[in-house]
C-alpha cells in the first residue's frame, strides 16, 4: 500500500486518539501525534496590517498559521491600494524573519568597545538616566531625535516627548514630508493642509518627473489611478505625459515621454505657459476671477509690477525654451494643446526629488500650469483634504526646563536664516553637529532612520556621530548607524507591533489605518512607541503627564474615538456598500454604522482603515487662502517673508541670498526660472541622476533578498548595482555593456557595472538608489543643499566615468 | 427597521376586513408601518447581489435600470408589482450571468422594498452654477451677504457653507421664515418660493462661494417613526390630516405631499405664510424644529406615500381570474391545483409573505407557465394590492385567519 502524507497523519492521529480514549489521558507520543496533525492543519487567520516599506500607506492582510506569519496579500478593502500591492510589500516577510535581527537590547562597552546584550530594564535605565542628567544640567536642548519616514501617532509621540522634555531638536531625516503642504502650494495658494491630486478622475496627467508608477507618494495608488486613466469605459481614454530626462518605468508606460535636459523642468513649464497664453488656450474665467499677478499691476505706492503673462511672453519664447530644455518646439506646442483641451487635466511636479538649485521657482512654474488650466478645486484636479478628526489630545505640559530648552534654536537651523521656510533641514545637520553650532549634541536618538547609509552627507554624519557622547538607536537591525550606537533598544518590525498610518496627502481623501500586531514578537524587542511612553513615565513630572498612556494601543484607542464621533467618514467596507454611503453623503446625509465605540473599534481592527471619501466638491475659496484670496502668480507671502528677512538680516542676509538676491526684484516672487548657459564639459562632463526603483523600500532593503533579486528589466539585471550609460557615450569612452567602470565625482568614486541604456541622455549617467550591498551613490553625491526643502540635491552632481 | 413590526403593520394596511382607528392622533398602528431606518434594506440590496445589475444613481451594474432615478417612487405593493412584472427578464439575466436567484425572507423583502422606495427621496446633488443663478433671481443678495458681497439686513450666509445637506438650509428657512416674510413685506420685496431642486442648488452655490472652511456637517437620515411623534407633538395633526385622519384646516398631507424630501421641505417654506396666519388665528405658536427634527418629520411625510391606498378584494378576484392565476392555484370556487392551494399555505398570512413567496417561487412558476403556454401576467398599478387583498380574504375562511399573527390591534385597510 502506498503511504501518503495524508494517510500517515490520519493513521497517526487515529491511533493516538484511540489510545487516549482507552486510557483517558495522552502520552508524550500521542501529544506529538496531535501536534503533528495540528501542524498539518494549522489555524489560518488573516490579520489586517499596514505596509511600511514606503510612504504609500497600503493596507495588507497578513496570513498567519497558528499565529506564525506565513504570507502577505493586499487588503481588498483598503482605499489606498484596494487589494493591490507592489513587490516591496512582500519583502516585509524577510524583514520579520531576517536571521540577523537584533535579538534584544545591546550596549557598548565604553565609547569604542564592543556591543553586548543587556536586559531591557538596564538599557532603559541607561537611556533614562542620561536624559534625566542632561535635563538637570539645563542641557535638554542638546538631545536630538532623528526620525525617518513615518507618520501618525508615532510622530505625535515623539513630538510630544520632545516638547515636554525640552528639546527643539526633533528632526526628520527624509527627503519628503507628505503630511505637510508643499511649499509651493503654501506660497501660491496659501493652504496649510496638503493638497491631493484627484488622479482617479483626471483625464490628462502631465507629470514633471514624478514617478507615478515607481516611487511617487504611493506607487500602488498611482498605478491604480493610471489604470483607471487608461481604461476607457464610458469615458474617453485619458493620457499620461511624462517629462523626465530618464526613460523610467513611468516614462515607458506613458502615452508620451518628453525627454528633457535635467534641471530645466521649470523652464519647460514656462514655455508651456507661453504657448497656452499665446494661443489663448488658458482658462480665462479662472485666471481673471481667481488669480493675482497674471497681468501687470500697480501697487498702492504706484509702483508698476510685471505680471506673469508678460514675464512669460517676454522671457520664455518657445525657441529659447526649446534650446534650454532640449524639448522641440513642436512637442511644447502639442503638450500645451493637450493640456488645454483634455479636461480635467492635472499637472504634478510637487513632492518629487529636487529639480535643481532653483527648485522653489521651478516648482512654482510647474504649479502655475494648474492655475492656467483652471483645475484647482474641480474634480480631476487639485483637491484639498480635510484633517483627520482624531480625538484632540490634551496640550503638552511644559515645565520651566522644557520651556527653556524648547526655546533654543534648532541644531539644523530649520526655521531660521537660509532655512527660514523649512521645518527640517537634515542636510545641514552633520556640518552643524561637527562645528557644534549653535551647541554640541550630547545625546542622539535614531528612530526609523539610518543616516549613515541614506544621507547624502553620510561621511560627515559618521564623523559627527563620533562626537556625540550617547547615541541611541531603535533599529531592529544592526545597520550602518546602529552599528555605531552606544545603546540599541530594538523596535519590533512592523508586522509585530500596534501601529497606525495617517494619509492626508494623496488622493483627495483622508485615511486612518490601524493595525494590531499580526505576529507575536520573534525576539526580545519592544515597540518603540511603548518604550517612549515607558521613558516618559520614568522621567516623571510634566513629561509623564504629557504622555499619560500606559501603552501605545491605549493612545490609538483614544485617538480613534474622534473618528467615531466625527459624524462623517466610514470604516472601510466593500466597494458596493461604500458606494451607497457615498451617494447618501452626496445628498448631505450620513448614517452611522455602529452603535458603540467598541463596535467601531472592533470593525476598524477587522477591516484595517477608516476613511472619508470627499465626494462633496469644496469651494475654490477653501483652496485659495492667500492674502488676496486668489491663486498668486506673484506670491505676496514670499514677498512678506523677504521683506521681514531683509528688515531683520539686511539685503544680503542668508534668506534673501538663498533666494537669489534682492536684485532679482519681482522675479523673486514670480515663477521665474533663470535660463543658464549650457555648462561646458570640464573635468566632470556628465551629470549624475539617481532614482529609486519601485522594488526598493525605505532604508534600501539590503536584508530583503527577494527584492534585490527583482530584475530591472530595462537593463536586464538584478542582485548588484549598475550605472546606466547611453550607448553612444559608452562607444565614445570605449565602454561595452557589462564592463566594470569607475564613476567619479569631486567627492569620491565607486566601481559599478555599466549598462548601456538608450533611455539615458548622452550627457547623463544614471544610478539607482540600489540599497543592496556594494557601492552607494551617496559616495558620489555632492553635499549641496536645497535650501527650500532642507534635503540634499540628489541630481546635480557632475561625474566622469572610465573603464575600471 | 423592525421588519417584524413592518410586516404586522402591512397587514393592518393592506389586509382585507381590517379596521383603522378613527383619528390619526391616536393612530398607534401607523408607527408599525414606518421603517425605523430605511437604510437597513441597503444591506440586502448589496448582499443579495441587486447592485450587480442595478445601479443607484450611476453606481452599480448597468444590466437593469438605475433604481436611483425615481422609478420606484410608488407604494410598497406597487413596487412589488414592478418587481413581479420584470421577473422573467431578471430570470434570463440570472441564467446568462450564471448566478443563483437570490431568495428573501419576508422581513428582508420588506426592508429591501422600503430601501428602494427611500432611494427616490434623494434629490440630485446641487449644482453651484444653477444655484448662483437662483440666488440672484430670488434676490437673496438683497438681504444676505455671501463671500463678503450682498446685503446686511439678514445674517451672512457664509455660515451655511459648512453644511453638506440642504436640510439645514430648509430648517433655517422654517425657523426664520416668519421674520423674513415680515421684513420682506416691510421692504416691499416679493417673497421667493422654491421649486424642484432649488434648495440643493442654492446650497451648492453657498458652499462654493461662501467663506466656509473644509467642514462638512451632515444631516442625520430621517427616522419616520420619530417623525410621526413630532407630527403629533408639534401640533401638525391639529390642522392636517393624513388620508382623512387628523385636522381639516390644512390640506390632507397623505394626498397633497408628493416628491422628494427637499420638495416636501420646500413646500413647507412655500406655504409658510398661510400656515402662520392660521396658527396666529388659533393662538398656536409656530413650532420650532431643529435639523434632526426636520429630517424626521419630512421623512415621516415622505413615507406616507409608501403606504398603499385601500385595496379592493372584489377587484382582486377579477385580477385573479383575468390573469389566469387559477390555472394553477386553487382559490375558493376558482382554479386548478397545479400549484399549492393558496388558502392553505402556512406562510402566506401577510402581504409581504405573499410577495416574498411570489419572488422566491418565480422560477418554478415561469417554467410551468412556459410548459402550459401561459403568458406571464403583468400587474399594473394597484392590481398587486387588490390581488393580495383577495387572496388574504380567501384565507379568512374556515380553518385559517387572514388577520395578523401578532396581537396587534386590527384596523381596516388604508
Amino acid at each position: 500500500m502506498r503511504v501518503t502524507r495524508r494517510t500517515f497523519l490520519q493513521v497517526l492521529g487515529g491511533t493516538a486518539g484511540a489510545a487516549a480514549l482507552a486510557r483517558g489521558q495522552l502520552t508524550t507520543t500521542e501529544q506529538a501525534g496531535q501536534n503533528l496533525e495540528r501542524w498539518a492543519t494549522p489555524e489560518e487567520v488573516g490579520v489586517p496590517s499596514l505596509c511600511q516599506q514606503c510612504p504609500g500607506g497600503c493596507g495588507i492582510l497578513v496570513r498567519t498559521l497558528d499565529g506564525e506569519v506565513a504570507g502577505i496579500s493586499g487588503n481588498a478593502l483598503h482605499p489606498i491600494n484596494r487589494g493591490a500591492l507592489c513587490p516591496k510589500a512582500f519583502g516585509g516577510l524577510q524583514l520579520l524573519y531576517d536571521p540577523h535581527r537584533l535579538k534584544g537590547p545591546m550596549a557598548r562597552d565604553g565609547k569604542h568597545g564592543a556591543l553586548r546584550p543587556i536586559a531591557w530594564e538596564e538599557a532603559l535605565r541607561l537611556a533614562t538616566q542620561r536624559l534625566a542628567e542632561l535635563r538637570q544640567q539645563g542641557l535638554s536642548h542638546t538631545v536630538a531625535i532623528l526620525g525617518g519616514q513615518y507618520r501618525g501617532y508615532r510622530d505625535t509621540l515623539w513630538k510630544r516627548f520632545a516638547e515636554a522634555y525640552g528639546t527643539p531638536n526633533y528632526i526628520r531625516v527624509r527627503c519628503l514630508a507628505p503630511e505637510h503642504p508643499a511649499l509651493t502650494h503654501r506660497l501660491m495658494q496659501g493652504v496649510e493642509a496638503p493638497l491631493g491630486y484627484d488622479l482617479a478622475q483626471a483625464r490628462l496627467i502631465l507629470s514633471f518627473g514624478a514617478g507615478l508608477l515607481e516611487s511617487w507618494l504611493g506607487p500602488v495608488h498611482g498605478s491604480l489611478a493610471f489604470a483607471n486613466l487608461r481604461s476607457a469605459g464610458d469615458r474617453p481614454r485619458g493620457r499620461l505625459i511624462h517629462v523626465d530626462p530618464r526613460r523610467s518605468q513611468t516614462a515607458a508606460k506613458a502615452d508620451r515621454w518628453v525627454p528633457i535636459i535635467p534641471g530645466t523642468d521649470g523652464i519647460l513649464a514656462l514655455g508651456l505657459a507661453n504657448a497656452l497664453i499665446r494661443e489663448r488656450l488658458y482658462d480665462h474665467e479662472f485666471v481673471e476671477t481667481h488669480t493675482f499677478g497674471f497681468e501687470d499691476w500697480v501697487d498702492e505706492t504706484g509702483q508698476r509690477h510685471t505680471g506673469f503673462k508678460n514675464l512669460v511672453l517676454r522671457e520664455y519664447g518657445l525657441i529659447t525654451v526649446s534650446r534650454a530644455t532640449g524639448v522641440p518646439v513642436k512637442t511644447i506646442l502639442e503638450v500645451a494643446r493637450d493640456l488645454a483641451t483634455i479636461k480635467p487635466a492635472v499637472v504634478i511636479g510637487e513632492r518629487g526629488p529636487s529639480y535643481g538649485p532653483d527648485d522653489l521657482h521651478t516648482r512654482m512654474a510647474i504649479h502655475s500650469l494648474n492655475a492656467l488650466v483652471g483645475n484647482i478645486g474641480v474634480p480631476g484636479g487639485l483637491m484639498i483634504q480635510g484633517d483627520l478628526p482624531l480625538t484632540p489630545l490634551p496640550p503638552v505640559a511644559q515645565d520651566l526646563a522644557a520651556k527653556r530648552g524648547g526655546a533654543r534654536p534648532r541644531i539644523d537651523g530649520a526655521g531660521l536664516g537660509e532655512y527660514l521656510l523649512v521645518s527640517d533641514a537634515p542636510q545641514a545637520l552633520p556640518e552643524r553637529m561637527l562645528s557644534r553650532d549653535p551647541y554640541p549634541v550630547n545625546a542622539l536618538f535614531l528612530f526609523a532612520s539610518n543616516p549613515l547609509a541614506n544621507h547624502p552627507a553620510k561621511e560627515a554624519f559618521a564623523k559627527a556621530m563620533e562626537q556625540v557622547p550617547l547615541v541611541v538607536s531603535f533599529s531592529p537591525f544592526l545597520d550602518e548607524s546602529s552599528a555605531l550606537a552606544d545603546l540599541i533598544l530594538p523596535d519590533h518590525t512592523y508586522l509585530e507591533r500596534w501601529q497606525d498610518d495617517q494619509v492626508t496627502h494623496l488622493a483627495g481623501f483622508t485615511c486612518f489605518s490601524l493595525a494590531q500586531a499580526a505576529a507575536t514578537p520573534r525576539h526580545d524587542t519592544r515597540n518603540t512607541a511603548d518604550v517612549v511612553l515607558q521613558i516618559a513615565k520614568t522621567l516623571g513630572g510634566s513629561i509623564a503627564k504629557s504622555l499619560p498612556w500606559k501603552t501605545f494601543e491605549a493612545l490609538l484607542h483614544e485617538g480613534a474615538q474622534g473618528l467615531y464621533e466625527a459624524g462623517r467618514g466610514y470604516v472601510v467596507s466593500v466597494h458596493a456598500e461604500e458606494s451607497l454611503r457615498k451617494i447618501l453623503e452626496r445628498q448631505g446625509y450620513w448614517a452611522p454604522e455602529f452603535k458603540t465605540y467598541d463596535e467601531f473599534w472592533q470593525a476598524l481592527l477587522k477591516r484595517g482603515a477608516w476613511w472619508d471619501p470627499t465626494s462633496l466638491p469644496v469651494g475654490r475659496n477653501a483652496l485659495l487662502r492667500t492674502p488676496s484670496g486668489k491663486f498668486e502668480f506673484y506670491s505676496t507671502s514670499l514677498k512678506r517673508w523677504v521683506d521681514e528677512a531683509t528688515k531683520r538680516e539686511g539685503k544680503t542676509g542668508p534668506f534673501v541670498t538663498a533666494l537669489g538676491g534682492q536684485d532679482r526684484g519681482d522675479l523673486l516672487f514670480l515663477p521665474a526660472v533663470a535660463i543658464s548657459p549650457a555648462q561646458e564639459a570640464e573635468a566632470f562632463p556628465l551629470r549624475l541622476i539617481t532614482y529609486r526603483l519601485v522594488t526598493r523600500p525605505l532604508g534600501g532593503g539590503k536584508n530583503q533578498p527577494w527584492l534585490l533579486e527583482q530584475p530591472a528589466v530595462h537593463v536586464k539585471t538584478s542582485w548588484e548595482n549598475w550605472v546606466e550609460v547611453h550607448p553612444e557615450t559608452g562607444a565614445k569612452l570605449g565602454i561595452s555593456d557589462g564592463d566594470w567602470v569607475w564613476v567619479e565625482s569631486a567627492k569620491g568614486r565607486i566601481r559599478l557595472r555599466a549598462k548601456l541604456y538608450s533611455g539615458t541622455r548622452r550627457d547623463v549617467v544614471q544610478i539607482p538608489l540600489f540599497g543592496g550591498k556594494g557601492p552607494n551613490p551617496n559616495d558620489l553625491i555632492a553635499n549641496e543643499a536645497d535650501l527650500f526643502r532642507g534635503f540634499g540635491l540628489l541630481n546635480t552632481t557632475r561625474v566622469r566615468i572610465g573603464k575600471a | 427597521m423592525n421588519a417584524r413590526f413592518l410586516v404586522v403593520g402591512l397587514v393592518l394596511l393592506s389586509g382585507v376586513g381590517l379596521k383603522v382607528p378613527p383619528a390619526l392622533g391616536g393612530h398607534e398602528a401607523l408607527s408599525a408601518l414606518l421603517p425605523g431606518n430605511p437604510l437597513e434594506g441597503s444591506r440586502f440590496f448589496i448582499e443579495k447581489g441587486c447592485l450587480r445589475c442595478h445601479a443607484v444613481q450611476e453606481v452599480g451594474g448597468v444590466t437593469g435600470p438605475d433604481l436611483g432615478r425615481g422609478i420606484l417612487n410608488r407604494p410598497l405593493l406597487e413596487i412589488a408589482g414592478v418587481m413581479w412584472n420584470h421577473l422573467p427578464g431578471m430570470e434570463h439575466v440570472f441564467q446568462e450571468k450564471r448566478v443563483v436567484r437570490p431568495t428573501f425572507k419576508p422581513s428582508e423583502m420588506a426592508s429591501l422594498i422600503a430601501f428602494l422606495y427611500y432611494l427616490s427621496s434623494l434629490d440630485p446633488p446641487g449644482d453651484a452654477a444653477t444655484g448662483a443663478r437662483l440666488y440672484r433671481q430670488k434676490g437673496c443678495q438683497t438681504c444676505h451677504s455671501l463671500g463678503g458681497k450682498g446685503g446686511r439686513i439678514g445674517p451672512a450666509l457664509d455660515e451655511y457653507s459648512r453644511y453638506a445637506s440642504p436640510l439645514f438650509l430648509t430648517t433655517a428657512l422654517w425657523e426664520n421664515g416668519k421674520a423674513m416674510a415680515e421684513k420682506m413685506r416691510e421692504m416691499a420685496v416679493p417673497r421667493p418660493t422654491v421649486e424642484g431642486n432649488d434648495v440643493p442648488d442654492l446650497l451648492a452655490y453657498i458652499r462654493a462661494a461662501g467663506r466656509g472652511g473644509l467642514e462638512r456637517v451632515y444631516a442625520p437620515v430621517g427616522n419616520p417613526g420619530r417623525g410621526e411623534k413630532l407630527y403629533r407633538t408639534k401640533y401638525c395633526v391639529d390642522c392636517h390630516s393624513i388620508r382623512g385622519h387628523g385636522g381639516k384646516v390644512g390640506p390632507d398631507l397623505g394626498i397633497t405631499v408628493k416628491g422628494s424630501l427637499m420638495r416636501i421641505a420646500g413646500a413647507m417654506w412655500n406655504h409658510g405664510p398661510k400656515m402662520w396666519a392660521e396658527m396666529a388665528q388659533r393662538g398656536i405658536e409656530v413650532p420650532s424644529l431643529n435639523a434632526g427634527q426636520m429630517s424626521d418629520l419630512i421623512s415621516y411625510l415622505y413615507f406616507f406615500q409608501f403606504i398603499d391606498p385601500p385595496a379592493d378584494a372584489a377587484r382582486g378576484r377579477a385580477v385573479y381570474t383575468e390573469k389566469r392565476c387559477g390555472t394553477c392555484h386553487a382559490a375558493p370556487g376558482i382554479g386548478q391545483t397545479v400549484g399549492p392551494d393558496l388558502a392553505k399555505v402556512e406562510e402566506l398570512g401577510t402581504p409581504v409573505e405573499v410577495i416574498t413567496a411570489m419572488w422566491n417561487h418565480a422560477s418554478k412558476m415561469e417554467a410551468v407557465m412556459l410548459e402550459q403556454d401561459i403568458a406571464w401576467p403583468i400587474l399594473k398599478g394597484g392590481e398587486m394590492a387588490d390581488l393580495i387583498a383577495y387572496l388574504l380574504s380567501a384565507r379568512a375562511g374556515p380553518g385559517r385567519s387572514a388577520g395578523p399573527r401578532s396581537s396587534a390591534p386590527q384596523g381596516d385597510r388604508r
